[in-house]
Formats: C-alpha cells, structure tokens, sequence
C-alpha cells in the first residue's frame, strides 16, 4: 500500500525529505495553502528529483457550498479557475458540475501531476440526499470528462463523505450498490471521510464508520476501481487491507483526520504538542509519555531510524516523518495480498495493542486523553463487522 | 402447471406438431418436445389468467409478447431461440393460452448431470461460465435480467459453437422501463436460486444485471461441488430465505480442492450477499474466465 504526504500549510522540506528517505511514495497538494505558481514550482521540483513519485492535487472543490460563508477561509483556493461560490442547486445541474470539472481538469493537468482528483462536493448528513445526488452526478460526470478527453493521465473521482453518512448501513448499502454500477465506469476513487472537527477521536474511531470505510475500499476495489484514501492516518493499513492502494497524512492534526472545519479556523490557541506514532499502541503518544513510558513497556518504541529525533524532542518539521516511517512500517506489515492474512495481521495488531495498554496501565503511567486506548474497541469491532459484511469467514 | 390441458386437446390446437411429449412445467407454463416441420422444437403453453378481468388479461398477454420479443431480439448464440411456431392465442377448454416454439436444444441440463453424479472439470465450469456470462452481457445490454438462471436452465451441448445455452426468459424484468414480469408483491424466481437483494421488498427499484451474476456463481458453485448451499433437508423450506439472506456458503475449495483456487474465489465472489461487492464488469469476468479455461 502506497502512502502519500497530505500536503497543507507548513510545506516546508518534509515533501522532498520523505520522498528522499523512502518514507512516503508521493504527495497531495492542497491549493488553499499554496500559491498557484509555487505550488507548480514545487512539483516540478519533486517530479525532477524523485520522478517515481505521484503527485496530486485534491481541488479542495467540496468548500465551494460554504464559500460565501463570513468565517470562511479559502487560502489560495480562489486563484483557480474552476473554484467560486456555487448553490446546491446550481451543481444540480449536469452541465454545471461538467464546466466545473473541465476548467478544474485543465488546469491541474497543466500543474505537472501525475493523476487527476476531480472535484466534488461534501456528503455532509446522508447518503440519501440531495447532496449524494449531486456528489453522484460529478462522479457520473468525471469519469464522462475524462474518458471523452482521452489523456494519460489516470482519473481519481472526488468522493467526499461525514462519518455520519457511513452509519446508516441500509443507506450506506444503497450508495455503494450505485456507485459501483455507474453508466461510465471509473477507474480511481479519492476517498475522504469527514468528521465534525480533526480532533474529534470518536468521529472516526467508530465501529459503523470504519467498518464502512472499509467496505467502501472493498467494494471499490471489487470492482476495479482503485482507492485512494485522503486523511486516512493510522487507518490506512485497515484500508489497506480492505483493498485500497493508498492512504494519506500529513503534519497537522487538520492533515491526518479531515473535517470542513479546517477551512473555519478558531482563533487563538497554542501549537500541538509534539507527538509520537506507536506502531505497537496505534495510536500516538505525546513526546515526553513516550519517554517516561520507554523504559517500563519498551515495546511501544517503534525501533525506527526516526525514533532518534525524540531524543528529547524533534523539531516540529521532523515529526512527521517519524509519522511516515511508522506508517509505512504499518502497511508493510499488515496490508497483504491476501485479504484473510491481512485481516488477521490487524487483528494481532489490535491485540498486541491491547496488550501494550495493560503493560502501561500495570505501570501506573497516566496518559493524555488522546493517548489512551479508546480507539481499540472501534477497530476490533469494525475488523468484525467488516468481516462479516464482506463475508470472509 | 395445476389442471394441465389434456395433451390430445393440446394437439388439437396445434396442429402442426405432431408427437408431443411433456418435458417440462412451470406455475403457467407446460413446455412439450414435438416434431413440428421435420424437426424437434421446444413447443410452450402457455396459460394467461384474466381473472375474468380483460385489463389483466391484456397485461399477461402484454408481457408474455414482450418476453417473446425479447428473445427475437436476442443474438447470442448462448440463449435459447424461437422456432417456427409463431406466438398465437388458442383456448382450450375455457382457458386462454399462447403458444410458440423455441428451438430444442439437445443436450443435457446441469440438472441433469449433477442427477449423475458428473464432476466438471475446470474446463467444464468455465466453459459454462463463460456461456452464461456472454448471454448475461446481451442481456444486460438490453437492461433486462433473467432471474431465473439455474441448473435446470442451462443446457450443456457438447456443440463448440455453443457448449451451453441459457434457457427460459419466463420471468426476465426489464430494469428502468416496463416490467416484463407483474410488480404483483410474489417474489419471482425459483425459492434457492433468488438473490439476496430481491428479498427487499423495493428491490425493482434497484435490481440490475448482478444478480444474474449471483445466479451464475450460484448454479457454477452447485454444479461444481453438487451442493446448493442454501438447500438443508433439515430445516423447513420457509427458512431457505432466511438463509439466502445470512448464510454464507463454504469456500468452493472446501468442497473441489483440485479446482484452481482463481476459479473457487471468482465463483465465491459472485455469491455475494452486497451486490456491490460483486465485480459488475461481464466483460471483466469474462476475461478473468477466459484465463482460467
């Protein structure tokens, strides 16, 4: 499973320096946090030095309906020419999701990428609504785009979804059942799912929803269709393993976990604190739990070259590539061509994690709410839940 | 068919076929081989209930002209095809019929191979596959679904040009367009041979060409391995629905472990109770089957 740099603001090195290092297989540029000219001059920069690499940009055309909003903030968004304020009710007209898309493919493809996100608006309630209408109708209307342009370039069709619409399972049924059934085929998949905020844990770390997630991968990938998952974080492997071929993260809490409020900032508030992926725990910890944990339950430290950089702390800049080489391990490690084999890796995985917790309980080394174990219940019952749906015994 | 017409009264309305003897019959329907200008055809009887009501009785005939249309249309030389008796009203007794001939495929039903025990090869399933897949796709290419695919409607040939051939439209349904069959509440179908989706209640809303796919992983999975999955002479008839809905069939392999492990997982595949978690491609499958030969 490939993974890919959520690109957001902060660009920085930590593109060049993943891809130099072999953390990361690509990135997803976001054009609210770039400059149109330096967002060309970056990828051209990363496909010259690393020409293996993919490279993406999501048109971020999902906050179109929440434009006129007064809190809003676009970035760079409005330098693009496919991207102003639309009603629903004009993106539910055919013809106006296709100039959409085609002024949104003529000038990404022009950025030097090496595929195509097209975009989409936000699923923000359920499946069954006007606005799965209209999210449906761009697909419809891409793949058409796309297959009658011709190009090389392969198409990744937008699909962006709340948490919320991934709990009614007869809805989410229905959806999957249409999407994978369109008149023009598709070949690729950009796959968000939306919480309330990036650093609401339960949003995403819910039974119903990742076990949806993760059908949405299968189905897809039944079918043929290739997934890449935005946002997807420390879920990845799970998805993975339901058939995606890429998960995506980046620096930011707002960069590993999507929500429309990223595009709403509250004012105020102090940086994050510096944080450390567990590959054994799933989760992350904070920095200096990570160090007073290190010597009591050693096997929460990854025994990774970047496990180096917390010696205290690493630069704010740095620790995403501590995220990157674990996630990778991760993937490796758990995804498998076999879709029973890589149930049972994240299964012992989830386990293991279990276990990691006890050692840590035993212990009696409190930890920060974000650090503790609540995520495990979600995705030992979602591994369960997905089983049973996909029928894997 | 309950109270069959006598076949010497069958004759009677039917005079250009000549020794007629019943092969087969359905809720409305008696299918008899005879000799009609030289040669054996398929001859249907069909009943068409009015209800005494002539809005109902131009429905059924509505439906069954549409269904004979439907096969005229056809091309694939994987379904069945009309023969030489045109579809006409006849009346035996007080009864309405129609009656028509398809041609009479020879062969051997897979019905009637798995009576006798016959293990297919590889080559065999996927063979047959491959037939029911290329009917399906012409099928679907016309927005209908057969829904009815079963062992007892695929006859094995032993013809190269044609080695199965995909009998009886009775109750194909035109997806999007007119109903080829009554929207009467009555599930459709034959009780283990119905997809999953078509126990919910709205499923004409929904229904598309997968579940034929369903039916063709069900009847390749039953000849495959002698067993339909969903048939337990332990349990009461009336919870075979239940377990179309909940129970998942044994891997293949468990059943065939000398079959290729790509070919159990494909059949396994198309048995999926989510339709969106079967592949939808034909075109695909065909491919995948082709490989596999």
């Amino acid at each position: 499973m490939k993974l890919y740099a959520q690109v957001g603001f902060g660009l920085g090195d930590k593109v060049n320096q993943g891809l130099s290092e072999g953390l990361i297989d690509g990135a997803i540029f976001s054009p609210k946090d770039l400059q149109l000219s330096t967002m060309m001059d970056r990828i051209t920069a990363v496909r010259r030095d690393y020409p293996a690499a993919d490279v993406f940009i999501d048109p971020q055309f999902y906050t179109s309906i929440h434009a006129g909003s007064p809190n809003i903030s676009l970035g760079k968004l409005p330098e693009w020419d496919f991207f102003r304020e639309y009603r629903k009710g004009e993106l539910e007209v055919a013809r106006n999701a296709r100039v959409v898309i085609e002024r949104c493919f003529d000038q990404v493809a022009q950025m030097g990428v090496t595929g195509l996100i097209s975009p989409n608006i936000l699923v923000s309630q359920s499946l069954d609504s006007r606005e799965a209408v209209i999210a449906k109708n761009f697909l419809r209307e891409a793949a058409e785009v796309h297959a009658a342009r011709g190009g090389n370039l392969p198409l990744y069709a937008s699909l962006v979804v709340c948490r919320e619409a991934l709990q009614d399972r007869a809805e989410f049924e229905e959806f999957i059942n249409d999407i994978t059934m369109l008149d023009q085929a598709l070949s690729g998949i950009y796959l968000i799912v939306a919480g309330r905020a990036s650093d609401a844990r339960s949003d995403f770390f819910h039974t119903d929803v990742l076990a949806n997630w993760m059908l949405l991968n299968l189905s897809l990938s039944v079918n043929g269709i290739r997934v890449i998952n935005g946002y997807s974080d420390v879920i990845s492997p799970f998805l993975g393993v339901a058939g995606g071929i890429a998960g995506a993260t980046g620096w930011w809490s707002n960069l590993r976990m999507f929500s429309i409020g990223r595009f709403f900032p509250a004012g105020g508030g102090r940086q994050p604190r510096i944080r450390y992926l567990s590959k054994a725990l799933l989760n992350r910890l904070l920095s200096n739990e990570k160090q007073a944990l290190e010597g009591f339950v050693p096997e929460i430290v990854n025994g990774l070259a970047h496990d180096a950089d917390y010696s205290p702390e690493p630069e704010r800049a740095d620790e995403v590539l501590q995220t990157w080489e674990a996630l990778r391990d991760l993937n490796s490690e758990l995804v498998s061509e076999d879709m029973m084999t890589g149930l049972g890796n994240c299964r012992q995985a989830v386990e293991r994690a279990r276990q990691a917790y006890a050692s840590i309980a035993a212990a009696g080394l409190p930890l920060d709410a974000s650090s503790r174990d609540d995520h495990l219940d979600a995705m030992e019952g979602a591994l369960e839940q997905f089983a049973t749906r996909a029928e894997l015994g | 068919m309950r109270d069959k017409p006598d076949i010497g009264a069958v004759g009677c309305v039917i005079p250009e076929a000549s020794n007629l003897v019943e092969i087969g019959s359905g809720g409305y329907k008696v299918v008899y081989r005879a000799t009609v200008a030289g040669e054996e055809q398929a001859v249907k009887l069909v009943r068409i209930p009015t209800d005494g009501d002539g809005e109902i009785k131009e429905e059924n005939l509505g439906r069954l002209r549409r269904e004979i249309a439907l096969l005229s249309e056809c091309e694939s030389p994987f379904l069945v095809k009309l023969a030489s008796i045109e579809p006409r009203e006849v009346v035996i007794g007080s009864d309405l019929f129609v009656v028509y001939s398809e041609e009479r495929v020879p062969g051997e039903t897979i019905r009637e191979r798995m009576r006798r025990k016959y293990e297919p090869s590889i080559g065999d399933l996927a063979e047959a596959g491959l037939c029911l897949l290329r009917a399906t796709a012409e099928l679907a290419g016309k927005g209908v679904v057969h829904r009815d695919i079963k062992p007892d409607n695929v006859m094995i040939t032993g013809v190269p040009e044609r080695p199965a051939v995909l009998l009886d439209l009775g109750i194909a349904f035109q997806t999007g367009g007119t109903p080829l069959t009554r929207d009467s509440g009555q599930l459709p179908g034959t009780l283990h041979y119905i997809a999953p989706e078509m126990l919910d209640p709205k499923f004409r809303q929904n229904l598309d060409h997968r579940a034929d796919l369903y039916t063709i992983g069900l009847t390749l999975y039953e000849y495959a391995s002698g067993v339909n999955p969903f048939r337990d002479p332990n349990e009461p008839g009336y919870t075979t629905l239940y377990r179309i809905k909940t129970k998942t069939p044994a891997p293949l392999v468990t059943h065939r472990p000398d079959l290729s492990i790509e070919l159990c997982r494909l059949i396994d595949q198309l048995l999926k109770k989510l339709p969106a978690l079967r592949p939808s491609s034909i075109s695909s499958l065909i491919a995948r089957m082709e490989g596999l030969k």
